[in-house]
C-alpha cells in the first residue's frame, strides 16, 4: 500500500479536496491524514480557505450599468451602431434629402402648372 | 451552444439593441464580480466591465460559436482585466496609488507583505467582512495569472474544461498553478490570523 511523506501529502491537498486523485492515492491520503496531526491541521486550514473563497459574497453590477454600456456604444459609434433604432443624427441626412426632394417636386409642379396657367390667361 | 444562445447571437450580429440589452442583463453581474474580485476596486470594475461589453458587441462577428458564449465573454473579460492590472500596477508604481485599500504585491513578495490586518480569532475563523477583506488581500497578493485561476475556479466555480478554454492553458497547467495559488492564499491567511 502507498504511503506518503508530509511533502507528498501536502502536494496533493487540493486535489484530495476536489476528489481528483486516483483511488490508491486517495486511500494513501486518508491514511496519512488519519495518522499525522500536522498535515491534518494544515489541510483543515486549506479547506477553510477554499470554503471561504466559494462563499465570497457575489458583488452586483451597480444600478444603471446597462445605460452606461449603451451610452458608450452610442457615443463611440455616433449613434450608428444599433440597426433597429438609429438615432436622430444618423437619420438627419435622409430627412433633409427627402424635404429637399419634396420642395423640388413642388417647385417643378408649380412651374409647369402656373407656367401653363399663366400662358392660358395670357392668351 | 443551445438554441436560445444561437438565436441571441444571431440577433447580436444584426445589431439588435434589444438583444444587446438582454446580454448585458444576463451577464453583467458575472462579469462585474469577476472583475471586482480580480481588481479589488468597484470603480475600476465598473469601468472595465462596461468596456468588456463594448468589446463584445464590437467583435461579436469574431465569435465562431466553438465555445459557449459565456466562455468567450469570460475570455474577453480576462484579457481586458490582465491589461488593466498591468496598467494599474505600472501607474501605482509611479504614483503610489492603492486600490480600495488592497495592497498590490506579486506572489513572490507576498512573504514580506505588511501584516496590517492581524485578526484575533483563530478558531472562529473569521467572519463576514473581516474575512472578505483578508481574502481580497490574499487574492491581491497573487500575480494576475494565479489570481485569475483562483477567481475562476474557487470563486466562480467554473469547470476545468471551461477554465482551460478561457485561459488557453491545458488542464495539468491549470491544476498545478491553482495548487500554488491556493497554498499562497492559505499561507497569507495563516500569517494574518494569529
Ligand atoms: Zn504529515
Amino acid at each position: 500500500m502507498t504511503k506518503f511523506s508530509h511533502q507528498e501529502a501536502k502536494d496533493r491537498f487540493d486535489r484530495y479536496y476536489e476528489g481528483d486523485l486516483p483511488a490508491a492515492e486517495q486511500r494513501a491520503m486518508d491514511g496519512h491524514l488519519a495518522s499525522c496531526a500536522e498535515c491534518r491541521e494544515e489541510y483543515q486550514r486549506l479547506v477553510q480557505a477554499l470554503g471561504a473563497l466559494s462563499r465570497l459574497r457575489a458583488t452586483h453590477a451597480p444600478e444603471g450599468f446597462l445605460d452606461g454600456v449603451q451610452g458608450r456604444i452610442r457615443k463611440r459609434s455616433r449613434g450608428r451602431f444599433f440597426g433597429r433604432r438609429p438615432d436622430f443624427t444618423s437619420r438627419l441626412p435622409y430627412e433633409v434629402l427627402s424635404v429637399v426632394m419634396l420642395i423640388a417636386i413642388l417647385a417643378i409642379f408649380l412651374y409647369v402648372f402656373l407656367g401653363k396657367g399663366g400662358g392660358v390667361i395670357a392668351r | 451552444m443551445s438554441l436560445l444562445e444561437r438565436l441571441l447571437i444571431r440577433r447580436l450580429r444584426e445589431r439588435d439593441e434589444v438583444a444587446f440589452s438582454e446580454v448585458v442583463r444576463l451577464y453583467q453581474h458575472k462579469v462585474y464580480n469577476l472583475l471586482y474580485r480580480m481588481i479589488g476596486s468597484h470603480e475600476e470594475a465598473e469601468d472595465l466591465a462596461q468596456e468588456v461589453f463594448v468589446t463584445v458587441f464590437k467583435s461579436i462577428d469574431t465569435f465562431r460559436g466553438e465555445s459557449k458564449f459565456s466562455t468567450w465573454l469570460y475570455r474577453v473579460a480576462a484579457n481586458h482585466c490582465k491589461n488593466r492590472i498591468k496598467y494599474l500596477s505600472r501607474r501605482s508604481r509611479t504614483s503610489g496609488d492603492g486600490l480600495d485599500g488592497v495592497p498590490e504585491h506579486s506572489m513572490e513578495d507576498a512573504g514580506s507583505a505588511p501584516l496590517q490586518s492581524h485578526i484575533d480569532a483563530p478558531d472562529k475563523i473569521l467572519e463576514g467582512l473581516q474575512l472578505e477583506k483578508l481574502l481580497a488581500q490574499a487574492i491581491a497578493s497573487l500575480d494576475e495569472e494565479h489570481r485569475l485561476l483562483i477567481v475562476l475556479r474557487d470563486v466562480e466555480e467554473l469547470s476545468y474544461q471551461e477554465i482551460g478554454e478561457i485561459t488557453s492553458l491545458n488542464e495539468g497547467t491549470v491544476k498545478s498553478r491553482l495548487h500554488r495559488a491556493r497554498m499562497a492564499i492559505k499561507e497569507h491567511i495563516e500569517r494574518n490570523t494569529k
